[in-house]
């Protein structure tokens, strides 16, 4: 059993405070993937649990075990890097036995299970090789199987995808979610990669960064891959997550009833969306949000113009920027297939209220009415 | 254009002459000389007209010149064992641990290797003495490391620098001891590192005269250096400059030796493969 359990965690670098408050459980054979923009401590928390760091505040629990002073290599934990860090001087077998050799285990028991982790990577060809003779997708499985033969309670993998090209990257993606299944250890997966991190994870949490980590402490949200989607916590969360980003338009409350409000746009039209908004007074100013991919669905309440600034044909689909009457900034379109508009065509949208996402004055969302697992029975 | 490439050529090659000759030259005429005898000696010759080899035989026979040799081998490679060690350990603990006060650390070590050996000469001669080291060879290691620590400590810390921190963790996250980090992880990297300084303090403790003529009394103790500048000929009024050329001949075959064996291992790019380069 390896289940995490983190309780009121900080860290602190000199005066930087860069974790505040964390309260995360992992469960055993987890999948969990540490999400967020640059610079809001990812890797640093990984490294807490690693033990690469000393965690400043808060406890640390790993199988059960207070393990805050544990050094690493007794945490049952083994991490990959991003860079690979092989040795470079030992041969592939060398790199996967180095741990366990120092570790005292014998001789047969290394062979077998060095072995074992070379036919799981399709590396048995290549034990002998040196580090400087392999490609850079077979040095990344060098480094996954360093971590496998120690046959860890945890693995710990930080960014191992970001060296490599975007082929190599896609298909070691599909390596490691199936080594997750087959092995069926809990792992803790750091990117900055929001595919990677809707792909592979049970569980995602996504960090703040900057100011929110002292407002909020450092966890934004935790959950699987589509509540963050479908129900973002705030407006950083449905900002983060999804791709391209969700539209944020400005407006006003004017009703809500419990089950749909309706919001005045800075055109003046008006807007329905299935959202509980009646914990606030209306005439309040608040953010509402939908993604790009949402504007043609079902239940539309109201329709706008938007005159084309830019259009982006990616093949499946097109991307579409579009400016509005009465708001500055520009508003994201994506339709399916080939649609064909150039620059200044009009195009018409409309605003589906089941899909709508409401931000209160300090940006927290309001409860949606319509839960996800419905709204994805109307979608497919 | 190709009469001009064909000229920078030709003066490129002179200017390589004339280095090579200005750093060989005087090496070739010692040798030179080392076969001369009697009064041929202060004659000027290019190349030698007899191969005379009495006053090889004279070095070794009018003194105990093998002693000699014999004492600043076992030296050398003590300094040069110590040196290596110490640097290691202390450019770990230089290069890859933060702690308060590590710059000006380093910069006291520097500042060692500036002051004049005559400066520390008299200070160091007590120091000895107080440790009872006076006329013996610990009493040379020990004080020849003053000018061998300081640059070892400084070239390895800048490699050990220069090595990836991921390595590092990964050996912790292996469940390495810094110890085990240092002699079976970082040490294989460092090799050309090490080779070359190790070559220097060799080199330097070979060479070294003013601490080994003071610090030393007895011609069977003395180092090679001393040695050489000691010899004395037939008559007080004598230089047996055929004696000093052969001895010097002798003692730096050694060195050269030593820098064309280990050229090999001075290899670089040795840290390729271990991290996303």
């Amino acid at each position: 059993m390896s289940e995490i359990r983190m309780r009121g965690v900080y860290k602190q670098f000199g005066k930087e405070r860069i974790i505040e408050n964390v309260n995360l459980d992992i469960e055993d054979g987890e999948f969990v993937v540490f999400v967020g923009p640059s610079g809001c401590g990812k890797s640093t928390l990984l490294r807490l649990v690693a033990g690469l760091e000393d965690i400043t505040k808060g406890d640390l629990h790993i199988g059960g075990k207070r393990v805050n002073n544990l050094p690493p290599p007794e945490r049952g934990v083994a991490m990959v890097f991003q860079s690979y860090a092989l040795y470079p001087h030992m041969t592939v077998y060398e790199n996967m036995a180095f741990g366990l050799r120092l570790a005292k285990t014998d001789t047969q028991t290394i062979d077998e299970r060095v072995r074992k982790a070379g036919d799981i990577l399709q590396l048995d060809q290549l034990l002998t090789r040196l580090p400087k003779e392999l490609s850079g997708g077979q040095r990344q499985r060098v480094a996954i199987g360093r971590a496998i033969v120690r046959e860890p309670g945890v693995f710990l993998f930080d960014e191992p995808l970001s060296n490599l090209d975007a082929a190599l990257r896609v298909q070691t993606r599909i390596e490691i979610a199936k080594l997750h299944s087959d092995l069926g250890a809990s792992m803790i997966y750091v990117t900055h990669d929001q595919v990677e991190a809707m792909t592979l994870a049970n569980k995602i949490v996504l960090l703040n960064a900057g100011e929110a980590v002292i407002k909020d402490g450092s966890v934004a949200q935790v959950g699987s891959p589509l509540e963050l989607y479908h129900q973002p916590c705030n407006k950083f969360v449905a900002g983060f997550i999804g791709s391209p980003k969700m539209n944020f338009i400005d407006g006003e409350l004017v009703s809500s009833d419990g089950s749909k409000s309706t919001i005045k746009l800075p055109d003046g039209s008006q807007v329905e969306a299935s959202v509980d908004a009646s914990a606030a007074q209306p005439g309040m100013k608040v953010t509402l949000g939908i993604r790009p991919e949402h504007f043609d669905q079902q239940g539309a309440s109201s329709t706008a113009k938007g005159k084309v600034a830019y259009a982006e044909h990616l093949g499946e689909a097109s991307l579409f920027y579009l400016e509005l009457a009465g708001s500055n900034e520009l508003l994201t379109l994506r339709k399916e297939g080939d649609v064909l508009a150039n620059r200044g065509d009009m195009i018409e949208i409309s605003i589906p209220r089941d899909y709508c996402h409401l931000f209160n004055d300090s940006d927290r969302a309001f409860p949606r009415t319509v839960t996800y697992e419905q709204e994805m029975l109307t979608t497919v | 254009m190709q009469e001009i490439k064909i000229l920078k050529k030709v003066g490129l090659f002179f200017l390589v002459l004339l280095l090579v000759i200005f750093s060989v030259f005087p090496f070739y005429y010692a040798i030179v000389t080392s076969f001369k005898s009697g009064s041929a000696l202060f004659k000027v010759d290019y190349y030698p007209k007899v191969l005379d080899f009495s006053n090889y035989v004279s070095a070794f026979t009018e003194q105990p010149f093998h002693l000699n040799i014999f004492n600043s081998v076992i030296v050398a490679v003590a300094v040069v064992v110590l040196s290596l060690f110490l640097g290691v350990t202390a450019s770990f603990a230089l290069g890859r641990v933060k702690f308060r006060g590590r710059g000006l650390l380093l910069l006291t070590i520097l500042a060692v290797s500036m002051f004049p050996q005559v400066a520390v000469l008299s200070g160091m001669f007590e120091l000895i003495r107080w440790m009872g080291l006076y006329n013996s060879l610990p009493g040379l290691m020990i004080t020849y490391m003053i000018f061998t620590l300081p640059f070892t400590v400084w070239v390895l810390t800048t490699f050990m620098r220069d090595l990836p921190k991921e390595l590092e963790e990964a050996s912790i996250m292996d469940g390495a001891s810094p110890w085990v980090i240092i002699t079976k992880v970082f040490m294989p990297l460092l090799w050309p590192a090490l080779v070359t300084t190790g070559l220097l303090a060799f080199i330097a403790a070979w060479n070294e005269f003013l601490f080994a003529l003071t610090f030393i009394l007895q011609n069977e103790t003395r180092t090679v250096p001393v040695a050489i500048a000691s010899m004395g000929g037939a008559s007080e009024f004598e230089l047996p400059w055929g004696s000093i050329m052969a001895g010097s001949v002798v003692v730096t075959i050694p060195v050269v030796a030593l820098v064309l064996i280990f050229q090999r291992r001075i290899v670089s790019g040795l840290t390729a493969g271990a991290v996303k380069g």
